[in-house]
């Protein structure tokens, strides 16, 4: 696979005004391919490497077949070309409330023109201001299993907080578990976010994200190379996996099991020269066999949230200010329960070694069935401690 | 004309019904009118062979068999020895006059034996409200026909018997005191079987103590935990820790289990409590009831016991949407063309499911298949009216885990928790008297919706450390307004359990872990979001 360099040669010249008319060749030329390419001529976008939009968009069957050596593609591609119209297709986005962000973007210059087959544009729910600080600022990709263990989602969650204080983007799928875990940590944290969709950026997928994707999508940024109103396929998501990791200047991997979709974006990642940062697991869990894989095979390893930050920082070599200063600590116990309170203290020390059950805090901690059910039902109201199987508890990350 | 009292069932309910016959020249044979069923029809092959075989064939005339009222429909074998009294009688083989004031029920064989019949306990209660001078009843059936206060009952063994207790008032007393002599005799044998006991259950003290909470309290329990854990093994243990049977509730549970044709009649009353587990394929009306005629389902078997439901989200939405009713009133209502019918059915709620469909949702060492849907759909299974009203969830741990706890000493056996629960119950009604007499308490009752939140602590009585433990739950979302009064009144019977008249945030905090844990995973709170 082809690295950094790949944006060596560059056929024609980058326009940065971003207040592109509308109705410029470029414009309706990029949305033309972007559109033919979510309808399945994927190919077409690796003559994007080599040529402008404007070419591809209104190249003969003869040259096509010259550039591209004689793909099958290519009658399919005509076809779905002269059935399409930018111009209503144009006039579709402004609809639907999305914002095209056009080959030749600012966007594209370092982060997407390496891949092998760039987006023709970019489809963006947005405010502008955020959009051109997600273009500007540090990014990061933080990924991870849909299905995740209670140490994979708040490890997540404390990932995407710390991003957050200090400032960097946190780049995500919007998926169930580790993705949103990151996004609503980093939110809460006060930090911006930015979600890569595998449908149209118009589409709330998953469902119970709605409230997450409104969030996201008035205060951060949306975005996808899907146009508007495409409905979630499989297919569509290892696209998005790489769009993610182009977009971001680091991957950060909590919890995957072999073969997830976070291990791809952390390849497309290694393959774009990117760092990828892991997060350990233990190794009987199923959802830890691929990252610690990716550790094994030389990945960097996350030790706790603060110090990945601080490499991501140092690795990246980007430059940030914090936004925000850290958010207080809400525990604060008060005193006068001394029973509950000391039952507590033991079952926290009996669940240093590791998660017990509720019959087993009782023996190590020498207390009670009851006194241990009561104990940990204050510490789990008050956060310091999970469920983590049925009938077991564990200490909480922090 | 002769006359005799028999009793059909409706339900758990018997009504009188007059067996009139009627013996006049014409064509030799005997004709049933009055609404017969299939089972009453045939009683007339029973009693002609049976009144032959005891040396009393009937007349070669036409007999007329006549049910009233006409319009009730009667089923069941219990008709055979009203229908062969009455006939007898019309017949001349005993004087109408000795009729007067008689019931009687029970099944002949053909050679005149009795056997005993369905629901015997609510045909003994009909006829000691209906006046009845003397039932007459198969002997196996006299313990629990006795079982009823005010009825003078004598046991036969067969036709001949029942003939002769009319004919000759001198043998009418002799098999009167041969009954209190066997009754006598039975209590003396009849020893106490309680089933199986908690104590047979090493470890799992916390699932103990829930099923104790559970039993102080009435409260509906639901166990999730991997297969194999030990769920069914606790809660059939279970009806062990409730209190025993009173009269009256041993009264209902015979009644219920003698017209499901389950309880032996030569035991009784009931005297432990029942204990149901349906399978999961059961259709509605097995659960709930329903038939025709309409026989007692599932939950009314349970009545007064545990109704446990295994893999409880297999069951279909149909039967647990039916169960609703009887967790909200106690008693189910079977409706159909021919009219409605009330059944009992208050029991205790105990399920179990696994942590998944698979089961194995973050076990140590097996992995888990199911996708988030699926998980979502097995856990909305417990949504809605029925999830709402289970007050108490806990964790079973798998075995793996468990079998390492430290275990030390004894623990208690079921008598002893027994004994907790009763006094705390007993507390409980004491409290409750006190808290009567005070003049606010015209406001409770009613759904939970109206409860507000000051009044309903102060009812409880709640200590100023366990309240500002209680808010603090709200305020973290920890729980919601339903789980807020769940909580609380599964505190509240903590703090009965110890005797204590206010609540403290010991008993709060215990309440918490006992609570739902929530969808999708158990940590959600720790990260601060519900799903």
């Amino acid at each position: 696979m082809s690295g950094l360099n790949a944006r060596g040669d560059r056929p024609h010249e980058v326009r940065r005004d971003r207040e592109r008319p509308a109705s410029s060749p470029t414009y309706e030329a990029a949305l033309g391919l972007a559109i033919v390419a979510a309808e399945g001529t994927r190919g077409v976008l690796s003559l994007l490497r080599r040529h402008s939009p404007e070419d591809v968009w209104r190249a003969g069957r003869r040259d096509l077949l010259e550039w591209t050596e004689g793909r099958s593609w290519v009658d399919r591609f005509l076809d779905l070309r002269s059935r399409t119209s930018p111009r209503e297709a144009a006039s579709a986005v402004a609809a639907s409330g999305l914002v095209f962000v056009p080959w030749g973007h600012v966007a594209y210059e370092a982060d997407l023109r390496a891949l092998d087959l760039p987006p023709a544009g970019l489809f963006v729910k947005a405010s502008p201001e955020a959009f051109e600080q997600f273009v500007a600022g540090a990014r990061v990709a933080v990924v991870g299993t849909r299905k995740a263990s209670p140490y994979g989602l708040s490890v997540g969650r404390a990932i995407g907080k710390a991003f957050a204080q200090r400032g960097v983007w946190v780049v995500s799928g919007l998926a169930l578990g580790i993705d949103g875990r990151a996004h609503s940590g980093c939110i809460e944290a006060g930090g911006r976010s930015a979600a890569v969709l595998g449908c149209g950026a118009d589409v709330v997928y998953p469902r119970r994200h709605r409230e997450l994707y409104d969030r996201i999508g008035s205060e951060g940024v949306i975005l996808s190379e899907l146009p508007p109103g495409v409905r979630p396929a499989p297919w569509f998501f290892p696209e998005r996996n790489r769009l993610l990791a182009a977009l971001s200047h680091a991957v950060v991997v909590v919890e995957a099991p072999q073969r997830s979709g976070a291990l791809i974006t952390a390849h497309r990642a290694l393959d774009l020269g990117r760092e990828v940062f892991v997060v350990p697991g233990r190794i009987s869990e199923r959802v830890s066999e691929g990252t610690n894989r990716l550790l094994y095979d030389g990945a960097t390893m996350c030790l706790d949230p603060v110090s990945l930050v601080e490499d991501f920082l140092r690795f990246t070599r980007k430059e940030t200010s914090p936004f925000l200063s850290g958010v207080s600590d809400p525990v604060s116990a008060d005193s006068g329960e001394n029973g509950l309170e000391q039952a507590g203290r033991l079952a926290v020390m009996a669940l240093s070694a590791g998660p017990r059950s509720v019959d087993a805090v009782a023996g190590v901690a020498g207390i009670t069935s009851r006194e241990a059910s009561a104990a940990l039902g204050l510490l789990e109201l008050r956060g310091q401690v999970v469920r983590v199987a049925p009938g077991t508890y564990g200490l909480s990350g922090r | 004309m002769a006359a005799v009292r028999a009793y059909a069932l409706i339900g758990t309910e018997a009504v009188a019904v007059q067996v009139e016959a009627h013996v006049r020249p014409g064509l030799p044979g005997v004709s049933m009118v009055g609404l017969p069923g299939v089972a009453v029809r045939e009683a007339r092959e029973r009693v002609r062979s049976g009144a032959a075989s005891t040396g009393m064939p009937l007349p070669t005339q036409r007999i007329t068999v006549n049910l009233s009222p006409a319009d009730v429909r009667k089923e069941g074998p219990g008709f055979d020895l009203p229908v062969a009294l009455a006939v007898l009688a019309a017949s001349g083989y005993v004087s109408t006059g000795a009729l007067q004031g008689v019931g009687a029920m029970g099944e002949l064989a053909l050679d005149g034996l009795l056997r005993p019949i369905r629901g015997m306990l609510s045909v003994a209660e009909a006829a000691r409200d209906d006046g009845i001078i003397l039932l007459i009843v198969p002997l196996v059936g006299l313990a629990e026909v006795c079982a009823v206060d005010g009825v003078r009952a004598v046991g036969v063994r067969d036709l001949r018997e029942a003939v002769m207790v009319l004919r000759d008032a001198g043998k009418r007393e002799r098999l009167l005191e041969r009954g209190r002599r066997w009754l006598r005799t039975r209590k003396i044998e009849a020893f106490v079987d309680r089933g199986p006991d908690l104590a047979d259950i090493a470890g799992q003290r916390h699932a103990k103590r829930a099923l104790e909470v559970a039993a102080a309290g009435g409260h509906h329990l639901m166990m999730v935990g991997p297969p194999g854990a030990g769920k069914t093994m606790l809660a059939r243990r279970l009806p062990s820790v409730l209190p025993l049977l009173d009269a009256t509730e041993a009264l209902e549970v015979t009644r219920v289990w003698s017209v499901a044709g389950l309880h032996r009649p030569e035991d009784g009353l009931a005297t432990r409590r029942p204990f149901r587990a349906p399978h999961h394929s059961a259709s509605r009306s097995a659960v709930i009831g329903g038939g025709s005629p309409p026989r007692p389902g599932e939950a009314s078997l349970a009545h007064r016991g545990v109704l446990f439901l295994d893999e409880f989200p297999e069951f279909s939405r149909d039967v647990i949407e039916s169960l609703r009713q009887p967790l909200e009133e106690g008693l189910v209502v079977i409706s159909r063309k021919g009219g409605s019918l009330t059944l009992p059915a208050a029991f205790t709620l105990v399920g179990a499911m696994n942590p998944c469909p698979c089961g194995n949702l973050m076990h140590p060492e097996r992995a888990c298949r199911c996708t988030a849907d699926m998980l979502d759909r097995y856990r909305g299974r417990l949504s809605g009216a029925v999830g709402d009203r289970i007050d108490l969830f806990i964790d079973v741990p798998p075995l793996e885990l468990s079998a390492f706890d430290p275990v030390d000493g004894r623990d208690d056996d079921s008598a002893v928790v027994r004994a907790r629960v009763e006094s705390a119950r007993s507390f409980r009604l004491e409290r409750e008297s006190l808290l009567s007499a005070l003049p606010c308490s015209s406001e409770e009752g009613g759904g939970t919706g109206r409860s507000h939140p000051e009044r309903l602590e102060s009812r409880m009585g709640v200590s100023d450390g366990a309240r500002s433990l209680l808010r603090e739950a709200l305020s973290r979302h920890v729980v919601g307004g339903r789980g807020y009064v769940r909580a609380l009144t599964v505190a509240r019977t903590l703090a009965d359990l110890d005797a204590m008249s206010a609540i403290s945030p010991d008993h709060v905090a215990e309440a918490l872990s006992l609570r739902d844990p929530g969808c999708e995973c158990r940590s959600l709170v720790a990260a601060g979001l519900r799903c």
